[in-house]
């Protein structure tokens, strides 16, 4: 597979965007597009179907990072890594519900940001992998035998956070 | 005196009438006829004359006369009478004399007894007959006849009556028997001392009741003595009958005689204790006296012998003598002390009621049935009512909270088990309420009650919020401040990254990420400024392991694996003396990462702080590199790296010294505290 993997940028700081352009193209990644607004990430996102998006959460306009990566996240499944200056226990509670791939604080250099971007393809492609695998055991499971449920690794731990979260 | 006058004296008194008069008329009649011879006409006329004045005189002469006799026959009645009366005194005397209980005596001028009445039996035990001869002092046991004797000696030599002289004799059977004597000296008609005539008077009975007498009131009198109440009796006049030693002691005299038999009204009890007088005819003590009552009264004074007053409480009960009022007894004490002790606790009791009403607290006392007992204004004011009646006796939980039962979470029921304060923060409407309740114990720790307390809040709470709020919003706007120094650092960053990848020039490259490296020390600061409770402070061991990370990322290239080992043990740091210490292990770090282990060579950078008692702490940043390369003067730096070093070190008043050999390189940093206290001021947004 020779083609390059597209990384979309949203970033309402027109310098520090263009830096991030810089420093991705150096690292060899294609730039489907560079946004300013959660809106526009949506857009680009169902439009240009990244690989990775490179979320600020402070944006301009009145849809944050996180609303706008959830939003993507549970669309298209695209891994977002989170880029801010500011971070608190609240904000994190709610990207954590977004399940990000990463976690960028600013200032950044180039090797945080290199650094965080190759883990978090790394893992998206090991989930995709798990995926394909685990599809291929149900279609396995379900030639066998069609009385087995094929156990959820996730449900279990999904379940108890929803529940503490709804607690606060 | 004057005898029945009978008809046969009448005549006889008349015979001696005519008798008279007839010698009177013969003697006259014969002078006259003398006379008469010398002149018969005269003579006739004479005689006519003479005979009248014969017949005239006769008759004067015969009344005269016979006024003499009848005097005469009058005194001789008298005596006669007399003579009959003596004879019946004498009969009188006599029987009085042998009936007498006294015996009666004479005795000649030597003592020797003439006679004795016979009731010398009855005192005595003896015969007249055998007395008889004997003397008085016979009949006394020794010691007390030769006395006796004695006194009778001079009294018979002054020749004076004497009157009860007590003397002691010898009854027949042994017995002694006290006689009261009295007597008189008897004389002849030359006034010569014959003896003595007298009675004697048994008077062992009334010696025994006087002595009974004397002994009962010594017994009364040591009783009145002995008690520690003060004692004055007074007869009718108001005349003090008697007084007891508490009397004296407390009323400062020294003896009875100067009390007794004075007007006891006048002398102690004359003036109120207002200083005003007090008239014997208002005085309480005096008119119960006269109404016969009882009386009991402690609001007044007795005055004493040195002119000043005490504080007295008495009782007056009346005297009685054969259900006769006769005076009355007094007692009395002293109650200065107690009236001192009183107000006393008046005073503490006002005292306590005053603070106890000027408190701002609601204060209730309340007994085991969590019934209130005593409040204070504050509670009648928060609870509405008038008077503390409409609160007394009431369950404290309808009076405070207006509810059938306690209220949940009640800190007076929860007392009641633990018997310690117990508190609570209550609600109600818009106001808050701080509620304390503590048991009150006896002294053998048994529950008898508690002090219910309820504290308005509502200020504080209200200041407590607004505080909340300021502090929030001072949290809020700090990290908004860092928010955005990072961000204006990222923009930074990011130009200069812009910058580096058009720039070909390797020097100003590294120029570049030199202060790039140097930007994200001071967003490391800044981002632990966060984390911090207090968001002016930072804790100094996460900052420097965040730049060393940041910088190990920089400059970790190829193979080569250089360890880190950070212990930095100073307690939070103001902004001001975190910043420039962030700058300065930057820097150092990053000239030993960048230098000291050259061509892939492995090594470890150790960083330490710690604190030097506490006036100052101690950095020390130290590598096993290479070494200082020669030319290099930490003290004369030419590197922008060391001369910021030396800027900074000067901004916080720091010192810098290192070694450096083949082993590596170690720079101690050492910074007063007076640095950070002289900045803190300035660090605390």
């Amino acid at each position: 597979m020779t083609e390059k993997i597209r990384i979309l940028i949203v970033e309402d700081e027109a310098l520090v965007a263009e830096d991030l352009r810089g420093m991705l193209l150096g690292f060899g990644y294609e730039i489907p597009g560079v946004t300013g607004t959660g809106e526009g990430a949506i857009t680009l996102a169902g439009e240009t179907h990244p690989d990775l998006i490179l979320m600020d959460i402070n944006l301009s306009g009145a849809m944050d990072g996180i609303t706008a990566g959830g939003e993507i996240r549970s669309r298209w499944g695209i891994p977002i890594i989170y880029a801010t200056a500011f971070i608190t226990p609240e904000i994190i509670e709610r990207a954590k519900k977004t399940v990000p791939s990463g976690y960028i604080l600013k200032p950044f250099n180039e090797q945080q940001i290199q650094t965080t971007v190759e883990i978090a393809l790394y893992y998206a492609s090991i989930e995709r992998q798990l995926k394909e695998r685990d599809d291929t055991i149900r279609t396995l499971l379900n030639a066998t035998s069609g009385q087995t449920i094929p156990p959820d690794r996730h449900s279990g731990n999904r379940h108890d956070v929803a529940k503490k979260d709804s607690d606060r | 005196m004057t005898g029945t006058i009978s008809y046969g004296e009448e005549l006889k008194r008349l015979r001696d009438f005519l008798a008279i008069f007839l010698v009177a008329a013969m003697v006259f009649g014969a002078y006259d006829l003398m006379d008469t011879r010398l002149n018969i006409w005269e003579g006739i006329q004479n005689e006519l004359f003479h005979l009248g004045l014969t017949l005239l005189l006769s008759a004067l002469v015969a009344v005269i006369g016979y006024g003499i006799l009848m005097r005469m026959g009058s005194l001789s009645a008298e005596r006669d009478e007399a003579h009959a009366e003596r004879k019946t005194n004498e009969e009188r005397f006599r029987q009085l004399v042998e009936t007498s209980s006294d015996r009666v005596w004479e005795v000649d001028k030597t003592g020797t007894y003439t006679y004795v009445s016979p009731r010398i039996r009855n005192l005595l035990g003896y015969e007249p007959e055998e007395i008889i001869g004997k003397t008085p002092f016979d009949l006394m046991p020794p010691g007390e006849s030769e006395k006796i004797a004695g006194i009778f000696e001079g009294i018979v030599t002054a020749q004076k009556p004497f009157a009860e002289l007590e003397n002691i004799n010898l009854h027949k059977d042994g017995r002694r028997v006290v006689l009261e004597t009295s007597g008189v000296p008897f004389f002849d008609d030359k006034h010569t001392i014959l003896g003595y005539r007298g009675i004697d008077r048994d008077i062992t009975g009334r010696k025994r009741a006087e002595e009974a007498l004397r002994a009962s009131s010594e017994r009364v009198q040591l009783l009145l003595n002995s008690t520690a109440e003060a004692i004055y009796g007074m007869n009718m006049q108001g005349l003090c009958t008697l007084c007891n030693a508490a009397f004296l002691k407390t009323m400062g005299y020294d003896r009875p005689e100067q009390i007794l038999g004075r007007n006891i009204h006048d002398l102690i009890h004359h003036i109120h204790t207002g200083g005003t007088p007090n008239e014997l005819n208002d005085c309480r003590i005096y008119k119960a006296l006269l109404r016969g009552e009882e009386m009991h009264a402690d609001d007044e004074v007795f005055w004493r012998s040195d002119r000043t007053s005490i504080p007295v409480e008495y009782w007056s009960y009346p005297m009685r003598k054969d259900g006769i009022i006769v005076g009355a007894v007094v007692t009395f004490f002293d109650i200065t002390e107690r009236k001192a002790a009183k107000e006393q606790l008046q005073k503490a009791v006002l005292r306590w009621q005053s603070t106890f009403d000027a408190t701002l607290d609601a204060i209730c006392l309340i007994d085991t049935d969590q019934r209130i007992v005593q409040c204070n204004r504050t509670m009648m004011e928060m609870v509405g009512a008038k008077n503390p009646d409409e609160i007394m006796g009431r369950h404290c939980w309808e009076v405070v909270h207006g509810t059938t039962e306690p209220i949940p979470g009640c800190p007076v029921v929860r007392m009641w088990n633990t018997l310690t304060r117990e508190t609570l923060e209550l609600q109600v409407g818009d106001r808050w309420f701080f509620i304390t309740a503590d048991p009150v114990l006896d002294e053998a720790r048994t529950l008898v009650g508690a002090v219910h307390i309820v504290r308005d809040i509502t200020k504080r709470k209200v200041a407590e919020e607004q505080l909340h709020t300021l502090l929030r919003e001072k949290e809020i706007l700090l990290r908004e401040i860092h928010h955005r120094v990072r961000n204006i650092i990222q923009l930074a960053v990011s130009m200069m990254n812009i910058e580096v990848r058009r720039e070909s020039d390797k020097r100003v490259r590294e120029a570049i990420l030199g202060t790039q490296i140097r930007l994200m020390a001071i967003a490391s600061t800044f981002n632990r400024l966060y984390y911090s409770e207090n968001v002016s402070r930072v804790n100094l061991q996460q900052v420097v392991r965040s730049i060393v990370d940041s910088l190990l990322s920089a400059y970790q290239t190829g193979d080569r694996t250089i360890q880190t080992d950070i212990h930095i043990d100073i307690t939070e740091l103001g902004v001001d003396l975190a910043l420039p210490l962030a700058l300065i292990t930057s820097e150092l770090v990053s000239n030993s990462l960048r230098h000291a282990f050259p061509e892939g060579r492995s090594g470890m950078v150790t960083i330490t702080g710690s604190e030097e008692g506490k006036e100052r702490f101690i950095m020390t940043v130290r590598d096993n590199g290479s070494g200082l390369p020669e030319g290099i003067n930490p003290a004369e730096p030419d590197t922008t790296g060391l001369t910021l070093v030396r800027f900074l070190l000067q901004q916080i008043d720091g010192t810098l010294s290192y070694t450096s050999s083949g082993e590596g390189t170690s720079f101690t940093i050492t910074v007063s505290r007076d640095a950070e206290s002289n900045k803190s001021g300035v660090s605390e947004v």
